[in-house]
C-alpha cells in the first residue's frame, strides 16, 4: 500500500505536482492492514499525516470492507472515488457496503498473480489508480514504477514483470476522474477537555485478562484459507507444531483443526504437510 | 530515637534500612559505591532481612528494580552520573509502569571531561522520566527524604518512582550528626504496601503494553502527570505527619529569612547551607535578603514558587548545572512559575559545575546585581561565576597541555 502511495505521488511529482506521501502501520508483521496517504497540489501543501476527508480512497484488501475497527470507507461521501480491488462488480459492492461514493473495481490480485506469480499488488494497483481518478499519463506511471521499485532494490526482470502488471491494470481500468477537492471542515472554538486523575490501578498500561489475543481475528490478513483434507492427513502434528499463529488445534482424534479467525493465511502449514494433505482455496470475502 | 555521625551516604544507607526494604539491586559507582556497601554488609550481617543483588549495569539494575517493585516488594537502588544516565530508558519505562520504589542519586557531574565532583545535570538528566525528584541539602535530610520518599511513591494517588539527590562529595563523604529513629517508629509512619497490580506468580499480567496511536499514550502520560500533581498534595500531608512525628519539618520548598525579604536568592541541595550562610552575611550588613531553597523538584511547586516569589524587587536564580545552549535549568522552571503576574526581574547564575566551590565576595557580585536589576531589568543571559584568576590558572594549564602543538594558546 505505500509502494502504491508511493508511486502514484511520483507520477503526480513528474507531472509538475507538489505531493506528500506518507504511511501509517503498526508493528503487527507482513499482512497486516496498512494505510498510507498521497495528497497533491497546484500549490504549496500545508497539511500533514492522517487525511480525514480524502477525495478518494483506494482499497487493495476488500475484506476490510466487513472490518469495522479498520474504517476503510471512513470520510468517504457521495462525490468520492472508491477503488476496489475486487473480482465483484461496481454494483455488488455499493450494495454490500453500503457506501454512496462512487466505486470502480478491478481484480489486481488475478493481473498480478497471472503475470507476477504472487500477490504482489503495489504497481498495478498504482496504475489502476492514476488511470481511474485520471491522475497521470502512462509515460509518468512508467517512470515512477521504475523509479520507486528500484530504490526499494528489485532487479530489472522484477521490475520489468511489474511494468507489464502496471500497464495491463492501466489499460484495463476505465477513466473515471476526481470531482473537484471539498472545501476545508468549518472549525470553531470547543472547551478544552479536563482529563481526569484515576486510579493508578486503571491508568497503567498493564492487561490482566486472560486471552485478549483471542479477540484480534487475522481472518482479514488471507488471500489463501489453507485446508486439510483428513483421508490425506496422516497426524504427523508438523502443521500443529510450526504455525507460528498457534492457530492449528487437534481434535479429539488427533487430527490438525485450522481456527479460521486467527489464520493469517502464511501457509507455512501447507508448505510444510509431508503428504500434501493441505490445499489452498482463493478467499474472495467481498 | 539515637544521634550518630554519618556520611549522607551511610544516612541513605540507614534510611533504606529503617525502610524495611526487601530487594536492593546494585551496581557500583563513585561517589555512591559506600551506600551498597553498608547495605551488602548488613544483609550479610542478618541485620538487613533483604535481598541484595549485584547487576552487570544500571541498565539491568533498573529493570530488576522496577520489576521487583511490580510484585510487591519494596525495592531501593542506587546511582550516580554515568550510570544514571546509562539506565535512563529504563527511568521512563519504570515510571510508565507505575510501580514504587526509591532511587537514590549521587549527583556527580557527566562526562565528558569526565570528573568525580557534583553537579546536578546527572539528575535532571532524569527530570522529565516520571520520577518524583527530592534533592536534601543535609545528611539527615537524605535520611528522612528517603523514608518519605516511600511514603509518597507508595501512595494511592500518586504510584510514581521517587527519586532521592544528595550531592556526591559534599554529602556523600560528609559526615554530619544525624537522628537516627528506631526501626518502631518508622514503621508507624511508613506501614508495609501491598502492589497495586496484583503481579504475582500464575497470575496473567501484561505490564507496559504497547499502544498504538496517540489516544492511549496520551492518556496514560497524562495519568501520570495527573498522579504528580497529587504527589503535591500528598508530599504536604506525608511532610506535615513526618514532622509531627519526628519533629523535622521539610516543605517542597523551604524557605530562609524570606517573610520581609525585597531580595531572594534561589538555590537547591548542598551548596544551600553556605547560601544561607551568605543571606546571613548579607542580612547583617542591612541587605534585606532571603533564601528560597527548591527541594522537590518533580513534581515542581509552581503555585507555592510563584507565592513567595511574585512581589520580591528582584528574584536570583543560582544554577549547579547547565543546560548546553540555554542555560540554568532550574532558572527557566523558576521563571516559568512566574509567567502570570508581572514577575520581578529574574537573574540566572551559574556556579558549582563540576563541584567548583562558591566564594563569598560571588555572593556580594549578586547582591549588586539584584540592585541593579530592579532598575535595568538585568540581562537575559546566564552569569557564570568564575574568576579571572582560575581563567589565567587554566591558560596556564593548557600551555602545558597543548605544548608543542600548534594552537598553543598565547599568555
Ligand atoms: S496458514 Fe497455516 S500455518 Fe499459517 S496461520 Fe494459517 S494455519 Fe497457521
Ligand atoms: S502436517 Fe499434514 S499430515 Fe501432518 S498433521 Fe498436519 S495436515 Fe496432517
Amino acid at each position: 500500500m505505500k509502494l502504491a502511495s508511493r508511486i502514484v505521488s511520483r507520477a503526480l511529482f513528474l507531472g509538475g505536482l507538489n505531493v506528500q506521501d506518507s504511511p501509517l502501520y503498526g508493528a503487527e508483521r507482513r499482512g497486516a492492514p496498512v494505510v498510507a496517504f498521497t495528497r497533491f497540489s497546484q500549490g504549496p501543501i500545508h497539511e500533514r499525516g492522517y487525511i480525514e476527508k480524502p477525495d478518494m480512497a483506494v482499497l487493495m484488501d476488500p475484506s476490510l470492507l466487513t472490518h469495522p475497527e479498520a474504517a476503510v470507507l471512513a470520510g468517504l461521501e457521495d462525490t468520492s472515488l472508491l477503488l476496489v480491488n475486487s473480482t465483484h462488480t461496481e454494483h455488488d459492492l455499493r450494495e454490500r457496503c453500503q457506501t454512496l461514493a462512487r466505486v470502480v473495481t478491478l481484480d489486481i490480485t488475478s493481473i498480478a498473480l497471472d503475470l507476477l506469480g504472487h500477490q504482489l499488488l503495489s504497481a498495478p494497483m498504482a496504475g489502476f489508480t492514476a488511470k481511474a481518478a485520471g491522475l497521470a499519463r502512462w509515460s509518468q506511471v512508467a517512470e515512477a514504477v521504475q523509479m520507486e521499485l528500484a530504490e526499494v532494490g528489485l532487479t530489472q526482470d522484477l521490475i520489468q514483470r511489474n511494468l507489464g502488471a502496471t500497464q495491463r491494470a492501466y489499460d484495463a481500468a476505465p477513466w473515471v476522474g476526481l470531482s473537484e477537492p471539498r472545501p476545508a471542515p468549518a472549525t470553531g472554538v470547543r472547551r478544552p477537555f479536563v482529563i481526569p486523575r484515576l486510579p493508578a490501578r486503571i491508568a497503567t498500561p498493564v492487561i490482566s485478562a486472560e486471552a485478549t489475543s483471542l479477540l484480534r481475528t487475522t481472518d482479514g490478513w488471507r488471500v489463501y484459507r489453507p485446508i486439510i483434507e483428513r483421508r490425506l492427513c496422516t497426524r504427523c502434528f508438523i502443521c500443529f507444531a510450526l504455525c507460528p499463529e498457534g492457530a492449528i488445534q487437534l481434535d479429539l482424534q488427533n487430527y490438525p483443526v485450522i481456527d479460521y479467525a486467527h489464520c493469517k493465511g502464511c501457509l507455512v502449514c501447507l508448505t510444510e504437510c509431508p503428504p500434501k494433505a493441505i490445499s489452498q482455496l482463493r478467499e474472495d470475502a467481498a | 530515637m539515637t544521634r550518630e555521625l554519618l556520611t549522607g551516604n551511610a544516612a541513605a544507607a540507614w534510611g533504606a534500612r529503617l525502610a524495611e526494604v526487601d530487594y536492593i539491586p546494585v551496581y557500583p559507582i563513585t561517589p555512591q559505591t559506600e551506600v551498597i556497601e553498608a547495605l551488602a554488609q548488613w544483609v550479610a550481617e542478618g541485620t538487613l532481612a533483604a535481598r541484595l543483588v549485584t547487576m552487570d549495569s544500571e541498565h539491568s539494575m533498573l529493570t530488576a528494580a522496577g520489576a521487583a517493585a511490580a510484585t510487591g516488594a519494596r525495592v531501593f537502588t542506587a546511582s550516580s552520573s554515568q550510570g544514571l544516565v546509562y539506565g535512563l530508558e529504563m527511568l521512563y519505562t519504570i515510571a510508565g509502569w507505575r510501580v514504587p520504589l526509591v532511587l537514590l542519586n549521587v549527583s556527580r557531574a557527566l562526562a565528558a571531561p569526565i570528573t568525580l565532583e557534583p553537579d546536578h545535570n546527572d539528575v535532571l538528566a532524569a527530570r522529565d522520566s516520571g520520577f518524583l525528584q527530592i534533592h536534601a541539602e543535609s545528611c539527615q535530610e537524605v535520611l528522612d527524604s528517603v523514608l518519605m520518599a516511600y511514603r509518597l511513591s507508595e501512595h494511592a494517588d500518586v504510584l510514581l518512582p521517587v527519586l532521592v539527590n544528595l550531592d556526591g562529595f559534599y554529602l556523600s563523604f560528609t559526615r554530619e550528626p544525624v537522628e537516627l529513629p528506631s526501626v518502631e517508629e518508622v514503621r508507624e509512619f511508613l506501614p508495609p504496601h501491598k502492589a497495586a497490580h496484583g503481579f504475582s506468580a500464575s497470575h496473567v499480567l501484561a505490564q507496559g503494553v504497547a499502544v498504538l496511536g496517540g489516544t492511549g499514550y496520551s492518556f496514560f502520560k497524562y495519568q501520570m502527570q495527573r498522579a504528580a500533581e497529587a504527589a503535591l498534595t500528598a508530599h504536604d500531608a506525608i511532610a506535615g505527619e513526618f514532622c509531627r512525628r519526628f519533629g523535622r519539618c521539610y516543605g517542597a520548598v523551604e524557605s530562609y529569612r524570606l517573610d520581609d525579604a525585597d531580595w531572594v536568592i534561589v538555590m537547591s541541595n548542598s551548596f544551600s547551607t553556605v547560601g544561607k550562610e551568605e543571606v546571613a552575611r548579607l542580612r547583617a550588613r542591612g541587605e534585606k535578603v532571603g533564601l528560597l531553597r527548591l527541594r522537590l523538584i518533580r513534581p515542581f511547586p509552581d503555585q507555592e514558587i510563584e507565592w513567595l516569589l511574585g512581589d520580591r524587587r528582584a528574584v536570583a536564580v543560582i544554577d549547579q548545572n547547565i543546560s548546553i545552549g540555554k542555560g540554568g535549568i532550574l532558572f527557566s522552571e523558576v521563571a516559568s512559575a512566574l509567567r502570570g503576574r508581572t514577575p520581578p526581574p529574574l537573574l540566572s547564575f551559574i556556579g558549582g559545575l563540576g563541584g567548583r566551590r562558591f566564594r563569598s565576595e560571588e555572593f556580594d557580585t549578586i547582591m549588586a546585581a539584584l540592585h541593579a536589576a530592579e532598575n535595568d531589568g538585568g540581562s537575559v543571559e546566564p552569569t557564570l561565576l568564575y574568576s579571572e584568576a582560575e581563567y589565567r590558572q587554566m591558560m596556564e594549564m593548557l600551555r602545558i597541555a597543548q605544548q608543542g602543538s600548534a594552537s598553543t594558546p598565547e599568555k
